[in-house]
């Protein structure tokens, strides 16, 4: 499934280059508003939000509800572990996914060294039944984000800078 | 220069914007409350490249390779393009690694989890509380000195990769011969 080609490209082209000038972050107006109290990030995201609410609602795209909720799954437990290893992972590399991508477009090699790591944990992902899918959680995914949260609490309380 | 995006409203108009393209995309034919979504994507450009065999959309998603290109196009107009790294690089891909498994057993990228929740899916509050979770753990350690290094000026060469592979891979799936990739069809 996917939309015509030109709008595809066009719609990405656009978004690209407005959230590169305006920093547009996820995760990073999750952490302003709790380190700094700088909701500056957070009115995009609740822009965001409110938009593609309000959108959906014209399209008649907006059916509420928990269950049968297209590609998801109703397993709170790992939707909710899932998503925090996913957040301690940006937080520690300072930007959400979407952030990753235009930092990359400017010029940050590790930025696109990041988006790399996802790419092939999407492949990882897919070759071990961790990816999730509409029937519920896979065999090794809560495994696997069991050792991901380990990995990121490791490089966390290693790459601590001692005061000088 | 004076940067009106770096106002309260300016911030706003860009959020607003992903907002209503994203889901005008999912009525021009992206997946259901996937109008856009970073990890997913990215992992539909996987399977069309054949590196894995799920039973997924396989599509180069073209929304991609345009937030690389058009970020890479803006901030070279800006005068922001800035070719650096060296911050802990091998560490950060396996954040990247990590982060991905972590969204694929929510389903769906920070952007994906505001937009289920403006389709209505209840479950994406649980994968926000996730995040939100996950965050503040991760400012904890921010606060207590938490550090990948500092990054260091390198060669252009080096900052033109990224944008060079978002612009090889439709080359690479034979996107230019077919019109679209011949991978797509099984």
């Amino acid at each position: 499934m996917h939309a015509p080609l030109l709008i595809s490209i066009a719609a990405g082209l656009i978004i690209g280059a407005l959230a590169q000038c305006s920093r547009f972050c996820t995760m990073g107006a999750i952490r302003d508003v709790m380190l700094t109290s700088d909701f500056h990030l957070l009115g995009g995201v609740i822009a965001l939000l409110v938009f593609a609410f309000a959108t959906n609602v014209i399209l008649g795209q907006f059916r509420p509800g928990f269950e049968g909720q297209p590609i998801a799954h109703s397993n709170h437990l790992w939707n909710f572990l899932g998503m925090s290893l996913a957040g301690l992972a940006f937080a520690l590399a300072g930007g959400c996914p979407g952030r990753q991508l235009f930092l990359s477009g400017e010029g940050d090699v590790d930025a696109g060294v990041f988006v790399l790591g996802m790419i092939t944990g999407a492949a990882v992902s897919h070759n071990f039944a961790v990816a999730s899918s509409p029937k519920g959680v896979a065999t090794f995914g809560p495994i696997a984000v069991i050792f991901g949260i380990a990995f990121c609490l490791i490089v966390g309380f290693t790459m601590i800078e001692k005061a000088k | 220069m004076k940067n009106i995006f770096f106002s309260r409203a300016g911030i706003i108009i860009v959020g607003a914007i992903i907002g209503v393209f994203a889901a005008l995309l999912q009525y021009f034919g992206n997946p259901p409350n996937m109008g856009i979504c970073v990890a997913c994507f990215e992992r539909d450009i996987v399977r069309a490249l054949g590196l894995h065999r799920a039973d997924v959309v396989q599509y180069l998603r073209p929304e991609i390779i345009g937030f690389v290109l058009g970020a890479f196009l803006m901030a070279a107009f800006a005068g922001e393009f800035r070719p650096r790294g060296g911050s802990s690089p091998l560490i950060r891909f396996f954040l990247g690694l990590f982060a991905m498994i972590g969204a694929l057993v929510f389903l769906g990228c920070p952007w994906r989890a505001l937009l289920r929740l403006a389709g209505g899916d209840g479950n994406a509050l649980l994968g926000l509380l996730g995040l939100t979770t996950g965050i503040f753990v991760g400012i904890l350690f921010l606060k207590k000195g938490f550090n990948l290094g500092r990054s260091y000026s390198q060669a252009a060469g080096s900052g033109w990769i990224m944008p060079d592979l978002m612009l090889g891979l439709p080359y690479i799936s034979g996107f230019v011969c077919t019109g679209r990739s011949y991978i797509l069809q099984r």
